[in-house]
């Protein structure tokens, strides 16, 4: 498997969590659910391969973005949480709809390709 | 199978969505919040532990930042300051500020959504907004310096909104889907009145009204006195002839004997209020004059008071402002030190009114009938569709229905907003006459303001602007058949004292005075604190500081005394439960982990509940309060009423048999915690409430933690002709949620560890500095 096809991957999730809303990035998540049927074929996962993006995604944003000393530690402070349970609980829903809304995108492809083949 | 399989990821895919992007009650989406950069997590804390420059900002001014997040702002001219503050205020605040300001506009659906509503269709009747607009126009030409000072105050925080990174915004946008909206100069006077609305708005004037209808005299003095006596108002003394006295009849009729009250009526929080005292160095160690000032207040995180220094030539400040209100409400300057605490005075009028069955617009007034004018409004909801409301007016104010019942609402502080310019000019007195003459036009909400200046005078003014009602008249409604007066008690004749031979003055939300002018809008309320506090000052030891302190923290009930009087009285030779053995000996000390504090407070909710079958044996909604039961029980009466016995001792019985009960079923102190209280975060989201379980206190302790809790402390000392200070406030200094400044003093303010303030004319003597933000022209 070429994982090198998954670099513009992380950099379109990446990109499209930094400057847009949730309603693109709903759409980003599809059209990667398209494209692991039209594009990135040979995966033998292409969900999880997904799913991966993504929480490596949110780690970059944990890594590169969210404040820690000056943010997030203060507000898991005073959410009674530990400092860790709010970055992972970002990472999971992104996560959830990330792998849902490609999965919805990737079968209704499929179904459509076998259909055209049929015909 | 298989297209079952995708048929329930397609519908499990589409509820996930739905659920994830649904805005519930106004709040954002949680997608929206979780997202990694415009999601709360992406948002970073104002702190930034830099020095900043800001040019073209048109104010000369410097900003210091201590550790605890508390601005000190050195201007070169009033102006300056304004700016800085507003600065600092919206940077801080802003949130709040808006919430505050839309709460009174009648807005806050427009920034909160469905939840807003309901607070909507109250404030809109008031048409407060235009009103605000309007007051700050009329400023222009009636004291241009303040309304100078006011617009500086806007550019400031506008300047501040407009300049924000999305990334450093508040995440209770992000939270709430909401984004700031600019500021408005005239949304100070909207504080005001939110301000009044929260310590001075009352409902309660139908069950008043019922217990004034349907009791004979002598029930409702034994039950339900109006006046506590000379006992301890915040002024005593002798007065000139009384204007109005206070003779305690209704002045209209609502109720028969078997008529049944079943109109909503809303209880005030009692515990509401504040305390302060003053002692001149009669009653000091070290011959220093001491202020405090407890506000208590609903405590929630952030509470409505933000710790301020500022200065320009001539004038130094120190003290609590409100977010919105570029003023300080308790503290001091160079000359001059303040406190306030809440008057309770009686400025909400129901007026009775007689309707014409054939026209229903119309009603009785000076002998003929009336057509009500009506405005409509509307209610703008966020993601929701707008509500249009139609309001009728009298010459009272707004009509109001329930049921079969229409009377007028006359809120006397919707009227006027001239405490803001008190306040201005409260700031720049230093002296007691120029205090007297800045409180002279003060209006709402009534306050008790203690006083001591550098000289070691002490004094204290009970100031509002309170309607004279009808000879007589003690609570219930007015009526509405005859036009209103609108007239005042003449600002001279309010309770005052300077420089009492007893050397101290306090004041806890107790009457002003007695027997002279009708002011309270509560009957027999709120005896034990003052009693306290002057039991405290009242004694002979002179006081240093740490002692004064120690007193803001004083959990002492002095109910228990009277509570042992009753056991005594009632059961002086019977062996009762260990339960109430273990009462005879307790000092009154409310501790949260002592089994004898935590009894009484199932003493007092066995109180309530015989308080409740009282009211019901006599008919009446209104079941008495605390204070006014202790009263009943002590007087150990047997008057007969409707076919039974108001009979004292039976109905003590009946609360020692009620809390043993209770107290078996709950016996597990620390499960049933009854000191157990919480800290809301402000728009009460969840997850963000705090237990505090070890404080301690009631409603009646100097120390009250019940409804309401002391928000912020203050503890002013006056010695050889310099003034030094201590404050504490209960959360912290900013309302960021992921700011370290939010909940930082928490800790401390359960001790009561009063942070020195820094009260430095010169910038270079500040310590623990963390940024410094300079702006200039």
């Amino acid at each position: 498997m070429n994982y090198f096809k998954y670099l513009p991957v992380l950099f379109l999730l990446f990109v499209v969590h930094y400057l847009a809303g949730n309603w693109w990035l709903i759409a980003t998540w599809s059209l990667l659910g398209i494209l692991s049927v039209t594009w990135i074929r040979e995966a033998k996962f292409p969900l999880i391969n997904i799913l991966v993006m993504e929480v490596i995604t949110g780690l970059l944003f944990w890594l590169l973005f969210w404040n820690r000393d000056h943010s997030l530690h203060n507000l898991s402070d005073h959410a009674g949480t530990s400092a860790v349970l709010l970055p992972v609980a970002a990472i999971v829903i992104n996560s959830i709809t990330a792998l849902l809304c490609a999965a919805v995108a990737m079968i209704a492809t499929r179904r459509i390709m076998i259909a055209r083949n049929r015909n | 199978m298989k297209k079952a399989g995708i048929i329930l990821l397609v519908l499990f895919t589409g509820a996930w969505l739905f659920i994830t992007n649904m805005h519930y009650q106004g709040l954002n989406s949680i997608q929206n919040i979780a997202g990694y950069y415009n999601g709360i997590l992406g948002l970073e804390s104002t702190s930034s532990g830099k020095e900043l420059s800001l040019h073209k900002t048109g104010a000369e001014a410097r900003i210091f930042i201590d550790t605890l997040g508390i601005p000190h702002i050195y201007g070169e001219k009033a102006e300056d300051a304004a700016y800085a503050i507003g600065y600092m205020h919206a940077r801080d605040r802003y949130f709040q500020m808006e919430l505050t300001a839309h709460t009174a506009a009648g807005q806050l659906a427009a920034m909160l959504g469905e939840p807003g509503i309901a607070s909507d269709k109250h404030w809109q009747v008031f048409d407060l907004a235009a009103k605000a607009d309007h007051y700050l126009d009329s400023l222009k030409a009636t004291q241009p310096d303040l309304y100078q000072y006011l617009k500086a105050y806007e550019r400031g925080v506008n300047d501040y909104i407009s300049q924000e990174p999305a990334t450093k915004r508040d995440p209770l946008y992000a939270i709430w889907h909401y984004t700031p909206h600019p500021w408005k100069a005239s949304n100070i006077f909207l504080i005001q009145w939110y301000m009044s609305y929260q310590l001075a708005f009352y409902d309660d004037y139908i069950n008043r009204q019922e217990i004034l209808d349907k009791l004979p005299d002598t029930v409702r003095q034994l039950l339900y006195p109006v006046d506590p006596g000379n006992k301890l108002a915040a002024i005593t003394g002798d007065k000139a002839t009384p204007l109005a006295s206070p003779t305690e009849k209704a002045v209209v009729s609502l109720f028969h004997a078997n008529s049944t009250n079943n109109y909503h009526a809303q209880e005030f929080n009692r515990s509401l209020g504040s305390n302060n005292w003053v002692m001149d160095s009669s009653h000091t160690a070290s011959g220093e004059v001491f202020l405090c000032n407890d506000l208590h207040l609903q405590l929630t995180s952030p509470n409505i008071l933000y710790e301020l220094h500022f200065s320009w030539p001539g004038i130094q400040e120190y003290g609590y402002s409100i977010p919105g209100v570029p003023l300080i409400l308790t503290g001091h300057n160079e000359n001059v030190a303040w406190g306030i605490t809440n008057g309770g005075w009686d400025v909400t009028e129901q007026y009775l009114l007689k309707i014409n069955p054939d026209k229903p617009d119309q009603y009785w007034l000076d002998g003929k009938w009336q057509t009500m004018t009506e405005k409509k409004s509307v209610i703008h909801v966020k993601d929701g569709q707008d509500e249009n409301h139609t309001t009728q007016y009298t010459v009272f104010g707004p009509l109001v229905k329930k049921d079969s019942l229409a009377y007028a609402l006359l809120w006397h502080p919707a009227r006027s907003c001239d405490a803001v310019a008190a306040f201005w000019k409260l700031m720049q007195c230093h002296d007691w006459n120029s205090f007297r003459e800045a409180l002279r036009h003060y209006d709402y909400p009534s306050q008790n303001f203690a006083y001591a200046d550098v000289k070691g005078n002490i004094g204290m003014i009970c100031a509002g602007k309170m309607p004279l009602k009808p000879a007589g008249y003690s609570g219930g409604l007015l009526d509405g058949t005859v036009a209103p007066r609108f007239q005042y008690i003449d600002f001279d004749s309010l309770p005052a004292a300077y420089n009492p031979s007893k050397g101290y003055l306090f004041s806890a939300n107790q009457a002003p005075e007695t027997g002279h002018h009708y002011y309270s809008s509560r009957w027999f309320d709120d005896l034990y604190r003052p009693a306290r506090i002057n039991e405290m000052l009242a004694d002979n030891r002179k006081f240093d500081r740490e002692q004064v302190r120690e007193m803001q923290l004083d959990i002492k009930d002095l109910s228990a005394d009277e509570l042992k009087t009753l056991l005594q009285k009632y059961y002086p030779d019977k062996k009762l439960s260990d339960n109430w053995e273990m009462m005879r000996n307790w000092d009154g000390v409310l501790s949260p982990d002592n089994k004898s504090s935590v009894f009484f407070m199932f003493f007092r909710r066995a109180a309530r509940i015989v308080s409740n079958e009282i009211a019901k044996d006599i008919h009446v909604r209104s079941s008495l309060r605390f204070d006014q039961f202790m009263n009943f029980l002590l007087a150990d009466s047997k008057m007969p009423y409707a076919g039974a016995s108001l009979d004292s001792r039976a109905y003590f019985e009946k609360i020692v048999k009620t809390a043993d009960s209770l107290f078996v079923v709950l016996n597990k102190p620390v499960k049933a915690n009854p000191y157990v209280f919480h800290v809301q975060q402000m728009t009460y989201l969840p997850g963000f409430q705090v237990d505090v379980n070890d404080v301690g206190g009631s409603d009646n302790t100097i120390n009250v933690n019940y409804g309401a809790h002391p928000v912020i402390r203050t503890l002013v000392q006056i010695n050889g002709g310099a003034i030094q200070s201590w404050m504490v406030n209960a959360t912290g200094q900013t309302g960021r949620l992921n700011d370290r400044n939010y909940f930082q003093q928490f800790v401390s303010w359960k001790k009561n560890e009063l942070h020195p303030t820094q009260f430095n004319k010169k910038p270079e003597a500040l310590q623990a500095i963390t940024e410094r933000i300079h702006l200039t022209n």
